[in-house]
């Protein structure tokens, strides 16, 4: 039985430069689209799981998932609430939950303790981008808590 | 007076008010003058976008603009009766853009150029779809609606290029490009102190109306 995340948690997921504009500040839903690397659900960390300074939590989220897939210059990590996701998805009525998933360390990519999915979005047998999963993706984009870059500039 | 493109100035001499305004596009005008003689304007609005009255100017309303009958037909609207058409008045400046050749780009049209070939780039890195006849489709939509302010452009999974317009208030405007001069909208307005949601897919000529209809024309321009 899988364990679910407390609604009270805050989750966070990669949004590259496809999803973000770095010129408008503006991120699209489509951010939440399952992507190839997506394959059980949307893949998601959760947030002050490593430190409760945010500032190291997001340094190390920075590690972990950077060691599985290479972050685009001007991407960015989008939090939101795991409450405020069930809640934004409800009026859809399809059967979403978030639960933990542990990554463990697998051919040079580091163990990711904090990882959870989203299971049941984007909705079976809609295709990406089809009204149903943009609308989605438009309710999930309106609840960002907070956003910090990928890569930090030095 | 110097007025940008897409503003228009409005007397209403029957009415005696004299009233001097700009509007910052043609549905503003019309919004404000339904409003004026009773009408819901959201109602006339729509109806006028669908073509089942013809806007007349029913008290003489004089206006002077600086669109043009060309203008006014990407609008999707048609000035009909009488010399209604005659009393738009062209100011000199605007034969300009009357000229043939391409539309006069907006000021920040070679930065949405550049992130949409920049969605490109990302595509091919990321091995993603890119539909090229998609992106044209959404620079040729922001081309065409004059006064538009610059939207934010992204890659979405199928390939095709999504523009979004928002604002503060949770009010957007999402078009997703789907090519053959199709596109899919969400458009989000506020009625009432409530967010409430229209969407569909349809030709960018009646897409322009739904978003006319939505009273969120000015959103685009915002």
């Amino acid at each position: 039985m899988p364990t679910p995340v407390a609604q009270e948690e805050d989750l966070t997921r990669y949004c590259g430069g496809a999803h973000f504009d770095a010129d408008t500040g503006e991120v699209n839903g489509s951010a939440f689209d399952r992507n190839p690397k997506d394959i059980d659900g949307v893949s998601v960390t959760r947030c002050r799981f490593f430190s409760d300074v945010i500032e190291d939590d997001q340094n190390e989220i920075r590690r972990v998932v950077g060691s599985r897939l290479k972050f685009g210059k001007t991407a960015i990590f989008v939090e939101l609430n795991t409450g405020d996701l069930l809640d934004a998805l409800a009026e859809f009525e399809q059967e979403i939950s978030v639960i933990q998933d542990p990554l463990p360390a697998q051919a040079g990519a580091l163990p990711n303790p904090a990882h959870a999915l989203i299971i049941g979005f984007p909705f079976r047998g809609e295709a990406i981008g089809s009204l149903k999963s943009e609308l989605a993706g438009d309710r999930l984009r309106r609840i960002i808590l907070r956003r910090f870059p990928a890569i930090i500039n030095k | 007076m110097t007025k940008q493109i897409g503003s228009a100035f409005v007397v209403d001499e029957d009415q005696g008010r004299g009233a001097e305004k700009e509007y910052p596009s043609l549905d503003s005008l019309l919004f404000f003058e339904a409003k004026w003689h009773g009408d819901n304007p959201t109602d006339l609005l729509t109806a006028i976008h669908a073509g089942q009255v013809a806007y007349l100017a029913p008290k003489r309303l004089d206006v002077s603009t600086l669109l043009t009958e060309r203008q006014l037909q990407d609008h999707g609207l048609h000035l009909a009766g009488g010399d209604g058409a005659h009393r738009w008045l062209i100011p000199v400046d605007l034969q300009e853009s009357e000229q043939p050749g391409p539309r006069r780009e907006q000021h920040w049209f070679a930065d949405l150029r550049r992130r949409v070939e920049e969605l490109g780039s990302i595509a091919q890195d990321e091995a993603l779809e890119f539909n090229e006849a998609s992106a044209d489709q959404a620079l040729n939509f922001a081309m065409k609606v004059q006064g538009c302010s610059r939207p934010s452009a992204f890659l979405i999974g199928n390939g095709n290029v999504r523009l979004l317009w928002t604002h503060p208030s949770g009010q957007q405007i999402g078009l997703q490009f789907l090519g053959d001069d199709e596109i899919q909208f969400i458009l989000v307005a506020r009625r009432d102190e409530k967010l409430a949601t229209t969407m569909g897919a349809d030709r960018a000529d009646a897409v322009l109306r739904y978003i006319a209809a939505a009273g969120l024309s000015r959103l685009l321009a915002h």
